[in-house]
């Protein structure tokens, strides 16, 4: 995975948003995936627009507290969606 | 020859058809399902015939033999899964669990758990501290209804289950009517003791606890997220391919509603503060243990399951 790769949201996921986490369904896979509040605001942010860098960034920004190693586990995050199909990277 | 007599099992909005002859047939099915509503319908979604000849007891599904022997206890234990089995097929209008079921008072512990998480031996324990028996295996959650229904089969202790609680409470502790084969011992729910006026059809639940019994384990009661519910809650619903998304949005619904825990444990020992805390507070509330912790805010974490 590279960091220039943008991903976006498969649409095909049916989405319940429970407090800041969210639960998504795929109906045709009978998949349910769990994300916690930082995988959720990850998933929010993957609109096809913004590539991993650019969301990487942001988080950084958005939580300057956090110790190093974020970056690799929110692209761990990405790969997890990705192999779950929840988001294409292009 | 003797009459056939006709039993229907209902259970939520599914029936399914028992024609039997013969003093021994009959024994099983009263034994089996003398505590499940008896509603005639005129199109059940199974129909199985138990036939007794000469000591040789028959269990046939439309021209299927599904057992052909003398033992009670297997023809039980076959005809107990088969039933369930359709039933379950049968149902469209809520939600149904993989999951046990017990009253404190007029509350009731949802307790789901997959086959082999120990869900019928605890079930067994927390009756034998004071709690109402409803089901060990099945409930229903019709859609739009605040009751559950609970399916009143005899609890049903499978061997090493039975070894546990006999080591804990004493042999006599299951009584004398039970039934016994080499796959398991079958209690009858009468012979459980809850005498709530109708066990069928309750309010609840009250609280969510997903239940596993692990060697050595250290006790852990936890409290889930909404969607941590709803994710393990998913894994329990035994009619999914018959409901609309495969019932996503009434899970999620439930899982915003109800509190929910995970607890493991080793031994019903570790488990005597936790049933303290049912008998004087009601269920919920609960208090998770101090060592639990509330998860880690800034850290991703994504699960496609619930591990225990």
């Amino acid at each position: 995975m590279e960091t220039r790769q943008v991903p976006r949201r498969r649409s095909d996921y049916r989405l319940e948003k429970i407090d800041d986490e969210l639960l998504l369904y795929h109906p045709g896979r009978t998949k349910t995936l769990y994300l916690n509040k930082t995988a959720s605001i990850i998933w929010e942010l993957c609109d096809g627009r913004r590539s991993i860098a650019d969301i990487v960034e942001l988080l950084q920004q958005a939580f300057p507290e956090t110790s190093g190693g974020i970056p690799e586990q929110i692209e761990a995050t990405f790969e997890r969606l990705s192999k779950h199909g929840a988001i294409k990277l292009t | 020859m003797s009459s056939v007599a006709i039993r229907n099992l209902s259970f939520g909005d599914s029936t399914v058809r028992l024609e039997h002859n013969g003093s021994a047939a009959a024994r099983v099915v009263d034994f089996l399902f003398g505590a499940i509503p008896d509603h005639p319908v005129s199109k059940p979604a199974a129909l199985f015939r138990v036939t007794e000849n000469d000591g040789t007891l028959t269990l046939k599904l439309g021209r299927d033999v599904l057992y052909d022997g003398r033992s009670i206890g297997l023809l039980a234990s076959v005809l107990l899964t088969k039933t369930l089995y359709h039933l379950a097929d049968g149902m469209r209008g809520g939600l149904l669990f993989h999951a046990a079921a017990l009253r404190w008072n007029d509350e009731v512990l949802l307790l789901p758990g997959k086959t082999g998480s120990g869900k019928t031996t605890l079930t067994a324990w927390l009756l034998s501290q004071g709690f109402g028996y409803l089901t060990d295996e099945l409930v229903f959650l019709p859609s739009g209804s605040k009751h559950i229904d609970a399916f009143r089969r005899p609890l049903s202790i499978k061997a090493g289950g039975r070894a546990v609680l006999e080591q804990t409470l004493g042999s006599t502790f299951l009584g004398s009517e039970v039934v016994t084969s080499r796959v398991s011992t079958l209690v009858p729910a009468p012979q459980l003791g809850d005498k709530h006026p109708d066990p069928h059809r309750v309010v609840g639940p009250a609280a969510i606890v997903f239940p596993q019994y692990k060697y050595g384990a250290k006790f852990r009661f936890k409290p889930l997220t909404g969607s941590q519910a709803g994710l393990a809650l998913m894994g329990h619903v035994l009619n999914a391919r018959n409901l609309d998304g495969h019932g996503f949005s009434e899970v999620t619904q439930l899982a915003r509603r109800i509190p929910a825990y995970r607890m493991s444990y080793s031994h019903f020992g570790q488990l005597e503060q936790w049933v303290q805390q049912i008998k004087t507070g009601g269920l919920g509330p609960l208090e998770p243990q101090p060592s639990s912790g509330s998860g880690r805010a800034m850290t991703p974490e994504f699960l496609s399951h619930l591990d225990p």
